[in-house]
């Protein structure tokens, strides 16, 4: 049990640092840090990345990876738009916004379909796989929408801006999904089989469990998680376009990283994700308060995801390196391959 | 001899530039005139210089998918170095500068890859933000269209020119200091002791170490390569489009990874050619300047880019999985 959950202290680190980022922007800016309106805002602008988290996650878990969600969020987004704006005549605003949802999701899940088989059937690293089909699914939606941001009819408001009890609607959106989730990979079958073959892949192979079929299944989940992101991303805007979330990867992996999920596989908590994501969210958050009136804030932004993503991942390893007391080794990209 | 010449992975893709060329001969005539083909080979210098550097880390067994943050990176801060110094000497000095520019940024890569032991993939992924975030946030966001004078004066240096038709034909220098370079890589990876270690490396660390190869070393060298490299594409990007400008190259080292992997190299290391990488970003940059020319709009110039890395994975890896099924290769152990 321990080796899942991946140093039994972690997460109450993870906790301590969600804390402690507080009190020091508390004490930064006393006004406008600690108001319920600042809370309510981050909690909403948490959704979106600790949902790509989520599929980071749940890809390392099984020893892969996906590069691909952004990409998927965008085109489920824009898939969102398109169907809503072209019903909208025929069905009417709520109706056609609802066949958007189920438009983007499809989205969502074809194209982690594609994902998974790819992956299991040529049984080549996810890297390149998941490289080609970012490559691919932006491709489709630059070339669809010529580049052009798509607008949706704004009903899904609600879903992006609105708040049940004060608490934003994504942010309820998020903690659903990720409870539902730890549930699955700690609690069921499935989730048991994702451990197995991300510990490894040939021994589960060995013990007759269907990799591929776990595989395809876990790439189809970060598919229709990956969309629901992006859903979230367009109610809030009520705007879809390829080029949007341009650093939401490298943040989505910086969280995963930072929850103590393994990414070779086989170790970490989804659950973990909320801690981490809040923990982001107040780092962003304080280089807006820090910087909000320099024009190169985005960019400080972006150059401070790689410092952190670099220093998280190097800590995390050496503290994993340091726990088997032995020459530190990582598995050699052969092993990575054939895992 | 010949069957094996005919069976490999270069040859396949000399066909298939063939058939592509072909049919966008016969859709659209102007293809075929010599200024397009010249202007292809101009437009491939720059995927050229990546993808290069991306052999060599591949090769090794890694992935740097940082090459295009570190290309624009060296390109700007060299150009804003040698105006500030009000440099007005040969061109060469800017190429050597933003070559070491890109060395030392391979060189944090490299460090981070083998000192830290982390994985390649995320290592890079978070130097590209790094890498381009710092340069926009503390270098500069503007486009400098002013450059030191041989530098702009390069971008009409042309090797040849043939005469004739509505548009003289020119090749330009830089398709042949690719040529050059290439054939240079080319000659190192196969005929030195640092080529052979590469391939040693990536294709199994293991054996490579007892057969006493600086495994470190090895790696070292490739990242930083694949820098300098990636720092002689940046620059002579400047140079050939006139203006330093920090938002070019953003995601071309997406076309760099589909043109090596094209070209039968494998994310696992171990394998892969100079000639076939430069067959593969022969054939992206065709596709990717003739789209146009037979009424594709270039929006979907990505969806191909995405087609072929997948096509260069799968095709492969769809072979050698009929080939172990036909050897009867126990399902289990694969």
């Amino acid at each position: 049990m321990n080796a899942r959950l991946g140093g039994k202290y972690y997460p109450l680190a993870l906790a301590g640092l969600v804390v402690v980022l507080f009190v020091v922007l508390t004490i930064l800016a006393p006004n406008t840090y600690p108001t319920l309106r600042n809370i309510a805002s981050m909690a909403s602008q948490m959704a979106p990345i600790g949902l790509l988290a989520v599929c980071v996650c749940l890809t390392f878990l099984i020893g892969g990876i996906d590069l691909s969600i952004v990409a998927v969020a965008n085109a489920g987004a824009i898939a969102a738009a398109m169907t809503a704006t072209a019903l909208a005549g025929s069905l009417g605003d709520t109706t056609a916004s609802l066949v958007g949802v189920v438009a983007c999701l499809t989205v969502g899940a074809v194209a982690g379909t594609i994902n998974g088989m790819l992956v299991s059937r040529l049984r080549v690293h996810p890297i390149p796989i998941t490289l080609g089909t970012l490559a691919l699914f932006t491709g489709i939606s630059t070339g669809i929408t010529g580049g052009s941001t798509q607008y949706g009819t704004g009903t899904l408001g609600f879903l992006g801006r609105g708040t049940l009890i004060g608490v934003p609607v994504a942010f309820l959106t998020l903690v659903g999904i990720v409870v539902a989730l730890h549930y699955l990979t700690v609690r069921t079958r499935f989730g048991f089989r994702m451990y197995s073959v991300g510990a490894s892949s040939r021994v589960s192979r060995y013990a007759r469990l269907h990799v591929e079929r776990v595989q395809v299944r876990t790439y189809v989940l970060s598919g229709l998680i990956a969309s629901t992101a992006g859903l979230i991303m367009f109610a809030s805007t009520n705007a879809a376009n390829v080029s949007f979330g341009s650093s939401f990867l490298i943040q989505a992996i910086l969280v995963a990283v930072l929850s103590g999920v393994n990414p070779y596989g086989g170790r970490g908590l989804v659950v973990a994700v909320l801690l981490a994501v809040a923990a982001m969210q107040q780092v962003q958050t304080g280089i807006n308060l820090a910087l909000g009136r320099w024009s190169g804030a985005n960019f400080a932004a972006e150059f401070a995801w790689g410092v952190l993503l670099i220093a998280v991942l190097g800590l995390n390893t050496r503290a994993q390196q340091r726990k088997r007391k032995t020459v530190p080794r990582q598995p050699s990209p052969q092993q990575e391959a054939s895992a | 001899m010949i069957g094996k010449v005919m069976r490999s992975r270069e040859a396949l893709l000399v066909l298939v530039i063939l058939a592509v060329g072909l049919l966008f001969a016969l859709l659209a005539p102007q293809f075929l005139r010599l200024p397009h083909l010249f202007g292809i080979g101009r437009s491939a210098v720059i995927l050229g210089f990546l993808a290069l550097g991306m052999l060599m880390v591949l090769i090794t067994g890694g992935i740097d998918v940082s090459v295009s943050a570190t290309a624009v990176a060296a390109m700007y801060i060299a150009t804003v170095v040698l105006l500030e110094l009000q440099y007005e000497g040969p061109f060469v000095v800017a190429v050597l500068l933003a070559c070491a520019v890109g060395g030392l940024f391979g060189l944090v890569n490299a460090v981070l890859v083998t000192q830290l032991r982390l994985p390649s993939l995320i290592v890079t992924l978070g130097t590209l933000t790094l890498f381009r975030g710092g340069l926009l946030a503390f270098v500069g966001t503007e486009r400098i269209r002013v450059l030191p004078a041989q530098m702009s004066e390069f971008s009409t240096s042309q090797a040849f020119t043939i005469a004739g038709g509505t548009r003289p034909a020119q090749l330009h220098v830089s398709v042949v200091l690719l040529v050059a370079v290439a054939l240079l890589v080319g000659w190192a990876l196969r005929s030195t002791w640092w080529g052979r270690s590469m391939y040693a490396v990536g294709d199994n660390e293991e054996a490579a170490t007892r057969l006493g190869v600086a495994v470190t070393r090895v790696r070292v060298s490739a990242f930083v390569l694949a820098g300098v490299l990636a720092g002689m594409a940046g620059i002579l990007s400047g140079a050939l489009n006139r203006a330093a400008d920090p938002f070019t190259i953003v995601g071309l080292e997406m076309d760099a990874l589909a043109a090596v992997v094209l070209g039968g190299a494998a994310v696992t290391g171990g394998r892969g050619t100079v000639l076939g990488t430069m067959l593969g970003v022969l054939l992206i940059t065709m596709v990717g300047s003739s789209l146009v020319l037979v009424g594709v709009p270039t929006a979907w110039r990505q969806l191909f880019v995405g087609l072929f890395l997948l096509l260069g994975v799968g095709v492969p890896a769809l072979r050698q999985r009929r080939q172990e099924r036909a050897r009867g290769v126990v399902e289990a152990a694969a």
